[in-house]
Formats: structure tokens, C-alpha cells, sequence
């Protein structure tokens, strides 16, 4: 009896899925990040989303985090930002791996000075890789200034790729917070006319990728620190995947016309990934690696439905 | 508490508020009865935000500057020189200096009316859904430690007077406050500001 136990375990064991799955293609010249959200906890369990954030980079050197606001919870002293953000990431940014930090409704707006979160002392601002361009908004704070930057910078731009992020999301099955129909008012609109291909939020604490919505990707990643187990509202025809069991990040390569996705949980397990192709924006591959829907919380399946003609492919 | 709607004098708020932010108020010739204590609010809010600006400045000015790449030490010091300086500078302040009575009256119609506006009901539920439920509010006492901000509604931010760069308005349960965003202070606010139900 004991052999079998023993037996069952070291199976298990063997089975257990670890960081060392990478569903992205890691070629040599992509532009390649991470994203997460809802990070600032200081708990133990974003320490651990943070050593597993390590051990992916070894294996796939993103050399830049995107992060999607509520970076530092319960107040914004020297010592939050060492126990909420320098400590959880210091393998990273011992690394050299730079931060592009948006501002939650948890941050002192003041966080825009701190060096390591790197803007620059604005509240929204932009920035580039190679044919990417960033987009970074203040979802909490949108007036006339920002909506005429965003405008006018969304204008300017003829990168192949563009990217929003913020801390509020614009499409959402969160039990808690739901969408925030009020900025999706005065964002979508713009996005849809500039042809933004992906968003980010967070402000949820879970992890949930939309079906597209006018033609744009959207994904949420607010589980970086934080959690909400069981938070993902089943029947609300938005969701293509969503994890709500355990804190998550995501990784993201894009080379060329192609931008491969993966989100994985604190076990270092993948919860979701895919590619989003442009720009005929024909395509979009995802499914995760068979998660085991008890554990994930992994709700609707891949479904996307076809817009801007775009279409999903099938599982990898 | 007064019950708003959308009223003409929403409609006057408005129109004022449009007309001033794409005109000078020094080329201000209001000749409409009904709206002229909301132009008079609005000229009155604008003048009071100027002298707050400059305040705000000069108490800026006299600490050494923020980097933009500072340590967490430089910003909590920076805040903290800058929110001493502006509340000394400020010390005989008292609640509705900037809010005045004319102010309150021009931004309660503002608010009142966007709540009365289609979609109006989304909009305070964005705003209670963040905003703290209830602190007890001083004018240049600090904004608490590790409170969240309320989300403020773009539709709301676009009808309400532009505010200097320094300045923001948020709020606390149902009262609006505006907060200073580098001092991290309250420098004024309104209690009651979104009518509650059955006012």
C-alpha cells in the first residue's frame, strides 16, 4: 500500500506541470515581456510569482514587464517599496529588466517618479520596441488633457503593433468590479478608430482573455499578487479563457505579424496561450495546454468570435 | 439637501463651463440672468485655483526638485517637504475657501446633472464602487495612507472645470474633494456633493 502511495506520488510529481513549458516561439529578435497586474500585495505568494517570473526568464529572456497598475497596496513608504515590488522582483531587476509601470487606484499617483517604475513623472506615457508602441493610460483619471494625448499619440503612430495598458478593464466577467462602461465609452471608440490590436488590464483579480471585441484583443492579468478565487462569472459570452484559482502572469512574443501569448499560474503552470496574427488580423490560434478545469477555473473554452476578420485556428 | 436634476441651470453650468474653457474669463460678458451665478462660481473657482496654483508653485519651488527617476526615499521626502510647506503657507485655511458657496452651487448642478443624464446611474456606481465609504475629512490634512482614490467618471472630468495639473478631484463616499496630487493633501471639499437617495 505504501509502495503504491509512494508510486502515485513520484507520478504526480513527474506530471506536475512547471515553468519550464513555454508555448512561445522564442525566436532570437521578437520583442518579448511580461505582464502583470495587481501586483503590490507583499505577500508570499506574489514573492512566488515573482521567483517563477525568474525561472521563465531564464528560458525566455523578456527583457521588460508591463504592469498594470496597483502596484503597491496599503501605502507608498520606502519600506512598501521594497517589500511590495523590489524584494518580489529582485532576481529581475538584479537582471537588468526594465518596468513600465500604469498607475491602479491602490497607487499614490507620486509612484510616476520612482526610477524603477520608469515613467518618467507623467501619468500616462508612451513607448516603443522595435514595431511595438505602448500605450500607457491612467485609467483611473481619464480628463480632457489625457483623451487628447492618447488621441493625438494614437494619431502619430505607425508602428505595426499597438498596445494599451491600464489598470481598469473595459470588458470583464469579474463578479466584483464588472466593466467599466463608463471609460469603455470614451476609449473604445479610439481604440477602434486607431486600430489598437491589444489591451491590457487589470484591476480584476483574476486572469481572463475576452473574445475580441471590434476587432481588439483584450486581456486581463490582475492576479499578479492578488486573488479572487472563483470571481469569473460563467455565462456572460465574453470570455475565450479565464483562471481564477491561483495569482498568474502573462508572457508575450511578438515577431513580425504574429503575437504569442501564455499565461501561467503561481505553480508555474500554463492556464492559457495563443497567437494573434496581423495584419490581416486573419487568425487567432489559443487554447491552453489541457488545464485541468477543476484547478483552473478555466471557463468558455477558445471560442472567438470572428471580427475584423479575424478568426480562431484551433487549439495548439 | 436640495434635490438636483437636470435643470436649466445644469444646462447653464455646462454651457458656462464650455464657453469659459475655450474662452478667456477676462472676456467674460455673461448676459444671461439665470446662468450669471454660475458664471460668477466658475470665475470665482477659476481665480481661486490660479492663487492655489501659484501657492503651490512657490511652495515647489522652495524644495529641492523631484527627479524624475527618484528613489522611494526622494518622493516620500519631496511629498513631505511640499505638503509642509503649502499647509503652513495655508494654515488659516478653512473648509470652502476654494468650495465656496457660489462654487458649491455651480458643481453640485454639474454633478447633479450628470447623474440625472442617461447612463448617469453608471456613473455613481463607478464612483461608490471605488470610492472610500466615509473618512473624516480636514481641510490640509493629508490623504490617508493606503486609501484607495475613487475612479472619476471621463464623462464627469469632461463637464467639470479643468483643474490645474497639481490639482484632482476625487471622492469620499458621496463627497468631492480636491486633492492635491503632489502634496498628496485635501485642499477642499464638498460634503454630500452626489445627492444621496431620497434628497
Amino acid at each position: 500500500m505504501r509502495r503504491a502511495f509512494l508510486w502515485l506520488l513520484l507520478f504526480s510529481l513527474s506530471m506536475a506541470p512547471s515553468a519550464q513549458e513555454l508555448t512561445v516561439p522564442n525566436k532570437p529578435d521578437s520583442v518579448k515581456f511580461a505582464v502583470m497586474g495587481d501586483t503590490g500585495t507583499g505577500s508570499r505568494k506574489q514573492r512566488q510569482v515573482g521567483e517563477v517570473m525568474a525561472k521563465v526568464r531564464a528560458m525566455f529572456p523578456f527583457d521588460f514587464v508591463i504592469m498594470l497598475g496597483d502596484n503597491l497596496y496599503g501605502g507608498s513608504k520606502p519600506a512598501d517599496y521594497q517589500k511590495r515590488f523590489e524584494l518580489p522582483y529582485k532576481a529581475l531587476i538584479d537582471a537588468g529588466v526594465t518596468f513600465y509601470a500604469a498607475l491602479g487606484n491602490h497607487d499614490d499617483p507620486n509612484e510616476r517618479f520612482y526610477k524603477l517604475f520608469n515613467m518618467d513623472g507623467k501619468q500616462y506615457y508612451t513607448f516603443a520596441r522595435q514595431n511595438v508602441r505602448f500605450f500607457v493610460l491612467d485609467s483611473d483619471y481619464v480628463d480632457r488633457d489625457q483623451l487628447r494625448w492618447i488621441e493625438d499619440e494614437l494619431t502619430a503612430s505607425d508602428d505595426a503593433w499597438k498596445i494599451a495598458y491600464f489598470h481598469h478593464p473595459l470588458y470583464s466577467s469579474g463578479r466584483r468590479h464588472g466593466l467599466a462602461a463608463e471609460l469603455r465609452q470614451v476609449l473604445e471608440p479610439l481604440f477602434v478608430r486607431h486600430e489598437v490590436d491589444v489591451v491590457f488590464a487589470g484591476h480584476e483579480h483574476f486572469y481572463e482573455r475576452i473574445k475580441p471585441q471590434k476587432g481588439i484583443y483584450y486581456f486581463i492579468s490582475g492576479s499578479g499578487g492578488q486573488l479572487r478565487a472563483g470571481n469569473i462569472r460563467s455565462g456572460t459570452g465574453l470570455t475565450a479563457a479565464g483562471f481564477d484559482r491561483d495569482q498568474s502572469f502573462m508572457i508575450v512574443e511578438i515577431d513580425g505579424d504574429d503575437l504569442y501569448f501564455q499565461a501561467i499560474a503561481r505553480t508555474g503552470r500554463t492556464v492559457d496561450s495563443g497567437v494573434i496574427h496581423q495584419p490581416e488580423h486573419a487568425r487567432l490560434t489559443s487554447g491552453a495546454p489541457d488545464p485541468d478545469p477543476q484547478d483552473n477555473g478555466a471557463l468558455d473554452g477558445g471560442g472567438v468570435s470572428g471580427q475584423k476578420s479575424r478568426a480562431p485556428l484551433g487549439c495548439r | 439637501m436640495r434635490a438636483i436634476s437636470r435643470t436649466p441651470s445644469y444646462f447653464a453650468a455646462c454651457l458656462v463651463v464650455a464657453w469659459l474653457t475655450s474662452t478667456s474669463a477676462g472676456h467674460l460678458h455673461a448676459s444671461s440672468a439665470p446662468a450669471d451665478d454660475l458664471v460668477s462660481g466658475l470665475k470665482q473657482f477659476n481665480d481661486l485655483l490660479d492663487a492655489y496654483a501659484e501657492l503651490h508653485r512657490k511652495a515647489a519651488a522652495s524644495i529641492p526638485a523631484l527627479e524624475r527617476n527618484a528613489t522611494p526615499e526622494k518622493i516620500s521626502t519631496a511629498e513631505h517637504l511640499l505638503a509642509g510647506r503649502i499647509i503652513a503657507a495655508r494654515a488659516h485655511v478653512k473648509r470652502g475657501s476654494i468650495f465656496t458657496p457660489d462654487v458649491r452651487r455651480l458643481l453640485r448642478s454639474i454633478i447633479g446633472g450628470e447623474i440625472e443624464a442617461p447612463g448617469g446611474a453608471l456613473a455613481v456606481a463607478a464612483i461608490m464602487e471605488s470610492a472610500p465609504r466615509k473618512l473624516k475629512l480636514k481641510v490640509n490634512a493629508p490623504y490617508p495612507e493606503g486609501v484607495p482614490l475613487s475612479t472619476v467618471p471621463p464623462a464627469l472630468l469632461l463637464t467639470l472645470p479643468k483643474l490645474p495639473d497639481v490639482l484632482e478631484y476625487r471622492f469620499i463616499g458621496r463627497d468631492l474633494i480636491l486633492r492635491d496630487n503632489r502634496a498628496n493633501i485635501v485642499v477642499d471639499y464638498i460634503e454630500e456633493a452626489i445627492p444621496g437617495a431620497g434628497s
